[in-house]
């Protein structure tokens, strides 16, 4: 798998996180539920930098960067809290499993970058009212 | 058929399906992820692993020691995915201060071996070993 491919895959993901968590941010009390705001608003800002750190290394690679769709499907029974917060961390976890498959696929700053995204999205989740896991990314381990 | 390891349109269709549909795709990259690191004398990455297994023993050592059970469960973990063997106890104690510099530095070993690593598979695994670490520094 090339390099731009690799990106691709994983700006697709990015795409999609982006427009769940808007979505997520706009189901959510900022009065009522201050905390869920708080980190569902800066898992949003963090991928979209992601997003455009994103699109400009594949750009530098001359290559098109894969547009988002027009929308996606989100998880009904957003009515509650608790729910929010749940598809949050499904989505950040989501995610950490594309960056860690991106590491697996990438090598030196690429795959640099993937690391970090792993690491800071996988604290993210403990913001979303999430636990640790044992093997973020890559849950499989933790199964054997 | 390979299927996309993304948080795509269609795997949000039920989030909770993510995970499983990510995974799959994730194991068609070329480069199969092994259930466990190789412990073959042709390995190249073979004294990263054992550098990385010595780290790790460390470390659950001084978890164990600072009586943070837990902690000490995630090294062993480790290292069983390692295919090493996690170290016998041994008696002692620890400040919280040295072990938070020890995770620290843990941490950023793993993720020096992950950038080290020749296998992606074995990348991937250390890179989510270091995102363990990093979720438990928070609550150091």
């Amino acid at each position: 798998m090339s390099d731009v491919e690799a990106l691709q895959t994983t700006l697709a993901a990015e795409h999609a996180a982006v427009y769940v968590l808007g979505t997520l941010g706009g189901r959510t009390s900022q009065s009522a539920n201050v905390q869920l705001f708080e980190a569902i608003t800066a898992a949003f800002a963090a991928h979209r930098v992601r997003r455009d750190e994103l699109t400009a290394a594949i750009t530098e690679l001359d290559a098109e960067p894969v547009a988002a769709e027009a929308a996606y499907d989100v998880p009904s029974g957003l009515e509650r809290a608790e729910r929010i917060a749940r598809v949050a961390r499904e989505t950040e976890q989501a995610c950490a499993t594309t960056y860690a498959w991106l590491v697996a696929n990438t090598v030196d700053e690429r795959r640099a970058w993937a690391i970090k995204a792993l690491n800071e999205t996988a604290v993210r989740v403990l913001t979303l009212r999430g636990t640790p896991e044992m093997f973020p990314g890559a849950g499989e381990y933790a199964d054997r | 058929m390979p299927l996309d390891p993304l948080l795509s349109r269609r795997a949000l269709l039920g989030v909770g399906t993510i995970t499983l549909a990510t995974l799959s795709g994730c194991a068609d990259d070329g480069d199969p992820a092994p259930a466990s690191a190789p412990a073959t004398s042709d390995d190249p990455d073979q004294d990263l692993i054992d550098r990385v297994l010595d780290e790790l023993a460390g470390a659950e050592q001084l978890a164990t020691a600072a009586g943070v059970s837990e902690l000490a469960l995630l090294h062993r973990t480790h290292i069983e995915a390692l295919d090493g063997t996690p170290p016998s106890p041994s008696p002692g104690s620890a400040t919280m201060a040295a072990l938070q510099r020890t995770e620290r530095r843990l941490q950023s070993q793993l993720v020096d071996a992950s950038l080290a690593a020749e296998s992606g598979g074995l990348a991937r695994l250390l890179a989510s070993m270091s995102a363990a670490v990093s979720q438990r520094l928070v609550a150091l």
